[in-house]
C-alpha cells in the first residue's frame, strides 16, 4: 500500500505540488494523469526519495516511512549513471548485486521476450531499447510498490504492446503500481484506477470501471471534461 | 481486440469470452486459459479478466476446479440455454431497434422487404463465387 499524506513541493519558490493526499491499496494499478509539467515525475521523486518534500508531507508504504521505504519501491528511470563501456549484461549484474530482491529469473525472462541484446553497450541502445530495459530492470525486483514513469515514451506501437504484455505478465499480482503517461486510450483498460493531476492538486482519483459504467465515458473522455471543467469551461 | 467507450469492459471481455466458448473454441468440459494469460493476450487487467470470468460463472458457463483453474461447463443443456437466449436477446435488441423507427403494423412489411434483400445479396454472392 502506497499512502501519500499532504504532500507539498516548492523548488525556487515555484510551488509545484500544494497538498497532495491519497491511498493506493495493495493489488491495485493505477494511471497517473495530466498535463506536461504537473508534477508527475517529480511526485514518483518524492515517493523514491531522491528530492525531499517540504515539511509535514508524508510518505508511507506498508505503514513504513523515511529512508526506509527505498527497500519496499522499485523506479528505475535512467541509465544515465550507467558506464559508456557498460553492455546489458553488465547492468543485470549491478542490479543483481545491488538489490537483494533482484529476480535474475524473471530478469532473464524480460530479456527473452523484449528481445533485448545482452551483449550490447547501452550507449548503443536506441530509445525504445532503453525504454523496454527499464521496464524490465524495474520489475524484476519482488516489491510492494513500482513506479513507472511514461512507459510508452518514445517507442513504437509495437514495443508499447510488448511493455504492455510484459507488465501484465510479470507484475506480481498483489503490487501496487503507479504508471503516469500521456497516453491514456492505451492505458485505460491496463489500470484499475486513475489518478489526475491539475495545478499541483488532486482533481480526480476514479475507478476506471466506475467512470465508465457511471458517466458512460472512457477515461480520455473523462479526462479532457475534468480538465475543461475545471477551467471554467475553456480548453 | 477494439473495445467500445461506454460499456463497462469486464462485460465487453465477458461477451467476447461468452462468444468464444459458444462457438466451440474452448469445448465442453475443457479448461480455459488462466486469468493472466488471457489479461496479456487482450492487453486488459488482470481484474478486468477475473471480473469477467465471474460474470460466466455466475451464469453457469464457466466452472472453477479449486487449484486446477476454469472449465467450460460439462452441462450441453446449459450451453444450449444460453445459446438460445443469446439469441433471444439479439432478436428483442432487433425488436427494440426497430420499434424505435417504425409503427408496429410497418414492421412485418420492412422485415419481409429486409429479409428479401438479403437473399438477394446471397443469391449475387452466391453468383459471383460460383
Amino acid at each position: 500500500m502506497l499512502q501519500v499524506n499532504n504532500l507539498h513541493y516548492t523548488k525556487s519558490r515555484h510551488v509545484i505540488l500544494r497538498g497532495l493526499s491519497f491511498k493506493i491499496p495493495t493489488h491495485r494499478t493505477v494511471a497517473l494523469l495530466g498535463e506536461n509539467g504537473v508534477g508527475k515525475t517529480t511526485l514518483m521523486r518524492l515517493i523514491s526519495g531522491i528530492i525531499e518534500p517540504n515539511p509535514h508531507s508524508d510518505i508511507m508504504i506498508d505503514g513504513i516511512m523515511g529512508a526506509k521505504i527505498k527497500a519496499h519501491l522499485s523506479y528505475v528511470s535512467t541509465l544515465d549513471w550507467a558506464n559508456n563501456y557498460d553492455r546489458v549484461s553488465d547492468i543485470v549484474d549491478y542490479f543483481k548485486m545491488g538489490y537483494p530482491d533482484f529476480n535474475e529469473k524473471r530478469m532473464n525472462e524480460l530479456i527473452k521476450f523484449m528481445r533485448i541484446d545482452r551483449t550490447r553497450r547501452i550507449a548503443k541502445l536506441s530509445t525504445g531499447t532503453i525504454e523496454k530495459l527499464l521496464i524490465a530492470l524495474t520489475i524484476s525486483r519482488d516489491t510492494s510498490v513500482y513506479l513507472l514513469d511514461e512507459p510508452f515514451g518514445g517507442v513504437d506501437v509495437i514495443a508499447r504492446k510488448k511493455i504492455m504484455q510484459s507488465l501484465l505478465h510479470w507484475l506480481p499480482e498483489e503490487a501496487t503500481v503507479l504508471i503516469s503517461t500521456h497516453y491514456i486510450q492505451e492505458i485505460e483498460n491496463l489500470v484499475d484506477d486513475a489518478i489526475i493531476l491539475k495545478d499541483g492538486r488532486l482533481l480526480a482519483y476514479e475507478s476506471v470501471e466506475k467512470i465508465r459504467k457511471e458517466e458512460g465515458l472512457s477515461l480520455e473522455k473523462y479526462y479532457t471534461q475534468l480538465y475543461i471543467e475545471d477551467n471554467g469551461g475553456r480548453e | 481486440m477494439e473495445f467500445s467507450s461506454n460499456q463497462p469492459i469486464y462485460l465487453q471481455v465477458a461477451t467476447w469470452l461468452e462468444q468464444q466458448i459458444l462457438e466451440g473454441k474452448y469445448p465442453i468440459g475443457h479448461k480455459i486459459p488462466g486469468v493472466r494469460d488471457l489479461a496479456v493476450h487482450l492487453i486488459v487487467s488482470t481484474r478486468t479478466v477475473q471480473n469477467a470470468v465471474n460474470q460466466l460463472v455466475t451464469s453457469g458457463l464457466i466452472i472453477t476446479k479449486r487449484g486446477q483453474g476454469n472449465f467450460v461447463t460439462e452441462d450441453a443443456t446449459k450451453i444450449d440455454n444460453i445459446k438460445l437466449n443469446k439469441k433471444m436477446r439479439i432478436t428483442q435488441e432487433y425488436i427494440n431497434e426497430i420499434m424505435h423507427v417504425a409503427q408496429a403494423q410497418e414492421i412485418p412489411d420492412l422485415v419481409a422487404n429486409a429479409m428479401k434483400e438479403y437473399e438477394g445479396a446471397r443469391a449475387r454472392r452466391n453468383n459471383v463465387t460460383g
